[in-house]
């Protein structure tokens, strides 16, 4: 068995290596997808998209002057307020699915008439999909708030001094609001496009190799070489395994090479650089399990293809489609929320959600749990496919 | 004519075409009832295939395209399981499997079945370790399949650019890697010129002087009778005739006169002419010894004095492509 599985290793890197051109296409078009896509989008991504009006709410003032915020705030059919179990306000905001997040500090009551307070009145933290215009029309609605609220305050204030002009400080109707950006390096600067593009990218360049790797066994089949194996030792795993490991390599060597790009090709080009953040440890599984999705898919296309043109057309095609569903082409929070449930269906969507969690808002491995399942369930129902649809193939 | 003559000739009990070469105990693969059906609504590919296959010879499986020749070797290569008879091995008793097969033969297929990209070298490397070989026993099955396809000055060239004939040889080498006993060669000259022709054919030669057993098919007739010691013919996945080579053609100085005749020549018939020197090629053809015109006239008459009416006559020395043209002719007659 470790005769036929090392053999068919060695076969398939051969192989590989005697195609240069092939292998260089895998590389290329993804990397040309990514530097024009990040430099392009640069713009559009300074002023991120973004769907999320779910506002997750700190108090940590717990007095009737910010429940009385938080009350105003709630006003608004725009936001969904729900209160933070978490004590860390960037904890809340990345187990939540809200955009934005408030933290109302301590002594907020005071601070609010206070003038001459350098403090900002409340935290906002906005998460790296929410988009310019929904974060101006949140800052607005908080503006808002804290304006009547103010202005409540003032009246109250004036009531109680029986009309003295004195205790009204005009300049304490300033409501400044300072925005910060989570998951970046500085909370000033939010996610740049090359942050978005590059993970997106290189799942749609992972699944691309499903192309030249469901054409292998086209061409073993044409040759004649599949029905000279059966009379040979290598059964189909030694097969498959021979073939996934050298296509994994590769897929692997794409992942190293594409991020190497983002990080220090875009800032050449005059794009953002990228920053690996996140577990490295989930950042490797979760490259590794994409691969395995998207060979295991190649591996049934390359089964139940009956020629060559046959192949290439599904997997092409069928990359297309997994990608725009998926997110790579347009990202899944500016989809209608049918699409946004659709695009739940293709394994691109789980790769990309997977490398977002991580690269965007520094996750670890339990964040992406869920998409590490979803993708070795997915590889090992294709697997499980291929085999059967091989074996039925060549029982004659 | 006796039973002895039947056996001789491969002719069974069974019935006027359940044809059946000797049963001797070195045989190699012997098959019994064999047939096979594609899918349940189509015709049987093979229909009670009945054959032995002697150890160490070498026997010409041929006949027209679609008559089932593919499906008999892909059967007993291991690649198609069986559905139906038996298969049995170096005359043991118990039924073969599947993977007994494989591990006992190996197949040059038509195709040239390798990978262009690969050296000739890596090529034999990769079908070795497929074989399952690896170490000294590989480098040994690759020294003795590259001295016997004369492969030693291509091993480092790309297998996509060498010429046609060379081809030939690098997938007739791949076939020798795991030191089959029973060697499938299916049309292994196909395509190539003359000259290497003749280098794959020694080589053939060469393989079944060192005791392989070798399954030839070909539309080549010549090479047939140039390597082959045995003959099956199959049309319609039947088996019509099988017999060792020296009696179907007649390389002798004795001329022979070969007679089709319209009904089946029955035991009487054979009683009544025992006197002649001849021998039943099927039930409805003979060969018999005739030294001059003379004697032919007198055998035909005497034929049609006992009842049976002339279909065609031939004299002189026999060929292979005459009996297979003949026996193929007899399959179609028959066919009801």
């Amino acid at each position: 068995m470790l005769i036929t599985f090392r053999a068919a290793i060695i076969k398939e890197f051969r192989l590989l290596t005697r195609d240069v051109h092939g292998v260089g296409l895998l590389f290329l078009l993804p990397l040309a997808f990514i530097l024009i896509m990040s430099l392009a989008l640069q713009d559009a991504f300074a002023s991120r998209a973004g769907k999320g009006l779910e506002v997750v709410v700190m108090d940590l003032d717990r007095t009737t002057d910010s429940e009385q915020l938080i009350e105003r705030l709630n006003t608004h059919q725009a936001f969904q307020i729900s209160h933070a179990e978490q004590s860390d306000l960037e904890t809340a905001l990345k187990d939540s699915d809200a955009m934005f997040a408030i933290s109302v500090p301590e002594g907020y009551g005071d601070t609010i008439l206070d003038a001459g307070s350098e403090a900002d009145p409340v935290y906002v933290l906005v998460s790296p999909n929410a988009d310019k215009r929904t974060e101006m029309i949140f800052v607005s609605a908080i503006r808002e708030s804290l304006g009547r609220h103010k202005v409540d305050a003032m009246l109250s204030a004036i009531e109680d001094s029986g009309g003295d002009e004195d205790a009204f400080d005009s300049e304490a109707l300033d409501t400044p609001v300072t925005i910060n950006y989570a998951f970046t390096a500085s909370s000033d600067s939010p996610p740049s496009s090359v942050q978005q593009n590059v993970p997106a990218w290189l799942v749609f360049a992972i699944f691309f190799v499903a192309i030249p790797f469901s054409n292998t066994f086209i061409t073993e089949r044409n040759l004649g070489v599949q029905r000279r194996l059966l009379t040979t030792r290598m059964g189909p795993f030694a097969q498959f395994a021979g073939k996934l490991v050298p296509y994994f390599a590769l897929n692997m060597l794409q992942v190293a090479l594409m991020f190497a790009a983002g990080a220090f090709l875009v800032p050449l080009l005059g794009g953002d650089a990228l920053q690996l953040r996140g577990s490295p440890i989930a950042l490797i599984l979760l490259s590794a399990c994409i691969s395995l999705a998207a060979l295991s898919l190649a591996l049934v296309i390359s089964v139940m293809a009956g020629t060559s043109e046959q192949a290439t057309l599904t997997s092409g095609i069928g990359n297309i489609v997994l990608a725009a569903l998926g997110g790579v082409m347009v990202p899944r929070f500016i989809m209608p929320q049918s699409m946004q449930k659709l695009s739940d269906i293709s394994p691109m969507a789980w790769g990309l959600d997977g490398y977002l969690e991580l690269l965007l808002r520094d996750g670890e491995l339990g964040d992406i749990l869920s998409q590490l399942v979803k993708l070795c369930v997915f590889s090992c129902i294709m697997l499980g496919i291929a085999v059967f649809m091989h074996r039925r193939s060549t029982a004659l | 004519m006796d039973w002895t003559i039947k056996q001789a000739l491969g002719i069974s009990q069974k019935g006027p075409m359940a044809v059946r070469i000797m049963l001797r105990s070195d045989t190699i693969i012997s098959i019994s009832g064999l047939a096979h059906c594609y899918d349940l609504n189509a015709d049987y590919a093979l229909k009670g295939i009945d054959l032995d296959i002697v150890r160490g010879s070498c026997l010409g499986l041929l006949g027209p395209n679609g008559a089932g020749k593919s499906t008999l070797i892909n059967i007993l290569n291991g690649v198609i399981p069986l559905q139906q008879g038996e298969i049995r091995l170096n005359g043991d008793s118990a039924k073969v499997t599947q993977k007994q097969l494989r591990r006992t033969s190996s197949i040059a297929p038509q195709e040239l079945a390798f990978y262009p990209r690969l050296t000739v070298q890596e090529n034999l490397s990769f079908f070795g370790g497929a074989f399952g070989l690896s170490g000294a026993s590989y480098r040994a099955q690759e020294d003795q399949a590259v001295s016997v396809c004369k492969l030693a000055s291509l091993m480092k060239r790309p297998a996509g650019r060498i010429s046609g004939g060379e081809k030939r040889r690098l997938n007739l080498a791949i076939a020798l890697l795991n030191d089959p006993d029973v060697l499938f060669l299916d049309e292994p000259t196909v395509g190539i010129d003359s000259q290497s022709r003749r280098t794959i054919l020694d080589a053939i030669i060469d393989i079944n002087r060192d005791g392989k057993t070798i399954v030839y098919t070909s539309h080549y007739m010549e090479e047939v009778e140039t390597i082959c010691d045995h003959v099956a013919i199959i049309a319609d996945g039947r088996i019509v005739l099988n017999s060792p080579i020296s009696r179907l053609i007649h390389q002798s100085e004795t001329p022979r006169a070969r007679i089709s005749v319209t009904s089946p020549i029955d035991e009487t018939h054979q009683q009544l002419l025992s006197g002649m020197q001849m021998e039943m090629l099927t039930p409805r053809e003979l060969s018999i010894v005739v030294t001059n015109s003379a004697d032919l006239s007198s055998i035909l008459a005497k034929l049609h004095q006992i009842g049976l009416t002339i279909d065609r006559v031939s004299y002189g020395n026999g060929k292979l492509d005459d009996v297979y043209h003949d026996a193929i002719r007899w399959a179609e007659s028959t066919q009801c």
